[in-house]
């Protein structure tokens, strides 16, 4: 492995084994009683039945997961509810295993998945300070030079560090538990989203030593639905879906890709069972949108954006034409083109159009774009035959090099028209 | 984890090698006494009485038994040692095996708040069961003492031998229990049959009597007798101790013998259980 990295996961996958079937829903736990009186009442077939009943069905949390992560990069993982986040913090907390792959770590590594894991209630505040400790992997020695600072950090009053924990406030507990985990001092950080502890400013404290950790050479890893706290604290983002990675990359791209997940931040989208407006005619219908150079939605700034479009046609049309208007991400305009098709369309056929729009110039952003298919131009009455707002969303990563559009405000576009061009166009 | 060695490597692999759990087990093996003193203290700081639960507990039910097996049932004739002392020196070894099972037969129930939310070697938890339970086993040393005190009683030097004994008794009713423990995991109920277990076992093997006593009463030769006693995995060890304290035992090699058979087994499955329902029991639950 190569010295800078950190963390290296390879082809993990994780599976559960989910019970289907009839009783699953009602039996849930096994009890020696119940397999004794089903073998005694109704023989030993009716345990077969029963366990019959108690199939599984495989559900993969985690698909071919492949992350290497530099030494001192601050990782932020994001995905809706049931990506996979949770899994993937318990593989790399090593709470469970991976069913398949391996995961290498270079250092000393804490995961830090609650605060005051392991507190006992009996035990005064400074006996959980060593047993928490000792939970985490301190040793002894260790934890007995830094209790100073972890008593001063959890500003604890000082006749409550011998009194049982029991008597804690919720919040001083949660100090107690934060100064603890913030005393570990690893190479390498898992975190869950455990910041939100105690009153405003004693929240300020700990995300400003997250922060700290951060930026001073540590490996972070963090695992959150806030997207605040991860522009704060991760230069880099993993966003999940279905158990798979779908965006690797920086971290506003991430947060797009977070926030537009759900909506139509897909590469590949069919049209044809979408409703439609009215007063379209219908002659020419848009079928399908396949962005080509892209898995994720995600373009550099550099990149152009190809894209394919097929067509069906309805009744014949000549002087069809395609127009494109991406809107950027207050509803400003981005840029607008419109584009004669080269060649009449009959009914009954189908077409396939590429197109890709170079220089774009957009600054970086969500953007959408919405597609019409027209007869007519600015001059003559417009017929529109087809129209579908939203018909794809992207996303454009900022420049890597310093450039003057690094100094822009995020949601300045570009004003310049950038020339289209219309590929190819085929029957299909 | 808690190695200070920077360059040092972790690898986590699906179905992962057992050399890298053992080395865990060292590098975490100071949570192993953080446990123990936990469940120690929070013991003795939740009773009235304390320290004092422990050193009444015992003595009762050992009086109990001197009085039924002693008195009752006629043993004490046998002997010229106090035959509390004869009781207790069974009651002792016992009460750790009982106590080692019924703790360790909770182990995935009760770590389950901890094993859900941070990583260790999870057998950390029932050798720190085991160590509290061999803690209770030295305040029983004192109250022995006392009873050879106010008896009078002059115990045999080999007396000094008979720590050597309890090592593999609580190690018996660690994996005892933790055989126990793994299948708990698919039948809940099974931790409500454990105490019956210890109770039948308390009766099965001779605790409130030795076995040359019982051979004297029943007739020493019946083949069948000899066996219900031999396949007993606790028996060997048990009387090993009560050969170290009693002066009157004599020294039974081949059922000494026989106890560190069932040891190497039950630890063996124990472990390959353990380490079975470790990988997955999270996922379980």
């Amino acid at each position: 492995m190569d010295e800078s990295v950190s963390v290296q996961l390879e082809n993990i996958s994780k599976r559960y084994r989910i019970p289907v079937g009839v009783d699953a829903a009602t039996k849930k736990i096994d009890t020696l009683a119940e397999t004794s009186r089903s073998i005694l009442g109704r023989g030993i077939e009716s345990v077969k039945k029963s366990n019959a009943a108690r199939r599984k069905k495989d559900f993969w949390a985690l698909q071919d997961i492949n992350l290497t992560i530099q030494s001192g990069q601050s990782i932020g993982v994001i995905g809706k509810n049931g990506a996979g986040k949770s899994t993937m913090l318990k593989i790399l907390s090593r709470i469970t295993e991976p069913t398949t792959g391996r995961v290498m770590f270079r250092g000393r590594v804490a995961a830090m998945l609650e605060v005051g894991t392991g507190f006992n209630d009996e035990l005064t505040g400074r006996e959980n300070i060593y047993l928490n400790g000792a939970v985490l992997g301190m040793r002894k020695s260790e934890i007995d030079t830094k209790i100073k600072s972890i008593l001063d950090f959890a500003e604890l009053a000082p006749s409550f560090v011998e009194s049982p924990v029991k008597r804690y406030s919720s919040g001083m507990r949660m100090r107690l538990g934060f100064a603890v985990a913030a005393h570990l001092n690893p190479d390498i950080l898992i975190l869950d989203e455990v910041l939100a502890v105690g009153d405003a400013k004693y929240r300020e404290k700990c995300l400003d030593h997250m922060r700290q950790i951060a930026t001073s050479g540590k490996t972070v890893i963090f695992v959150s639905h806030d997207m605040v706290q991860v522009r704060n604290l991760c230069e880099r983002v993993v966003c999940l879906k279905d158990g798979k990675i779908i965006y690797d990359g920086e971290t506003e791209g991430g947060i797009a890709v977070y926030e537009g997940e759900g909506g139509q931040l897909q590469a590949e989208r069919d049209f044809s069972l979408l409703r439609r407006p009215n007063h379209i005619s219908g002659c020419v219908l848009m079928s399908r949108l396949k962005l080509l150079n892209t898995v994720d939605c995600v373009y550099d700034a550099d990149a152009p954006i190809v894209f394919e479009l097929d067509l069906t046609c309805k009744v014949d049309t000549a002087n069809a034409g395609l127009m494109l208007e991406v809107f950027g991400p207050k509803g400003v305009v981005g840029l607008s083109f419109s584009q004669p098709i080269p060649q009449p369309v009959r009914a009954g056929e189908r077409y396939r159009l590429t197109c890709s729009f170079a220089d774009h110039r957009l600054a970086k952003g969500l953007y959408h774009a919405d597609i019409s298919i027209l007869t007519g131009d600015s001059f003559s009455a417009i017929n529109t035959h087809d129209t579908i707002s939203r018909a794809f969303e992207f996303y454009v990563s900022p420049r890597v090099q310093s450039d003057i559009q690094e100094h822009w405000r995020n949601n300045w576009g570009s004003s310049l028209i950038p020339p289209v061009e219309l590929e190819h166009f085929m029957r299909l | 984890m808690a190695s200070q060695n920077h360059s040092q490597e972790i690898v986590i692999e699906a179905n992962g090698k057992n050399l890298q759990y053992w080395r865990d087990l060292w590098n975490y093996r100071s949570l192993v006494f953080y446990f123990a003193k936990r469940d120690f203290i929070v013991r003795y700081k939740q009773t009235l009485i304390g320290v004092a639960w422990s050193i009444i507990q015992p003595l009762i039910s050992t009086f109990l038994m001197a009085f039924i097996f002693g008195s009752l049932a006629g043993f004490a004739s046998g002997t010229n040692i106090p035959y509390r002392i004869v009781v207790y020196a069974g009651v002792l070894p016992w009460n750790l095996f009982a106590r080692c099972v019924s703790m360790c037969s909770g182990t995935f129930g009760s770590s389950l708040e901890l094993t859900k939310k941070t990583y260790f070697p999870r057998l950390i938890v029932p050798m720190a069961n085991m160590l509290t339970a061999l803690f209770d086993a030295a305040i029983s040393y004192v109250i022995l003492f006392l009873l050879m005190g106010v008896y009078l009683y002059m115990p045999p030097t080999r007396f000094a031998l008979s720590f050597l004994f309890l090592l593999p008794i609580a190690l018996l009713g660690m994996f005892a229990g933790i055989i126990l423990s793994s299948f708990s995991i698919r039948w809940r109920d099974l931790h409500f049959i454990v105490p019956f277990l210890l109770q039948v076992g308390q009766y099965a093997t001779p605790v409130a009597y030795s076995l040359s006593d019982l051979q004297k009463s029943i007739g020493g030769t019946d083949f069948f007798f000899n066996i219900m006693y031999y396949i007993n995995p606790l028996m060997g060890f048990q009387s090993a101790f009560r050969w170290t304290v009693l002066d009157d035992q004599s020294f039974d090699l081949r059922s000494l013998l026989i106890g560190f058979c069932w040891l190497g087994l039950i630890v063996w499955v124990g472990i390959w259980r353990f380490r079975k329902v470790e990988r997955t029991f999270v996922d379980i639950v």
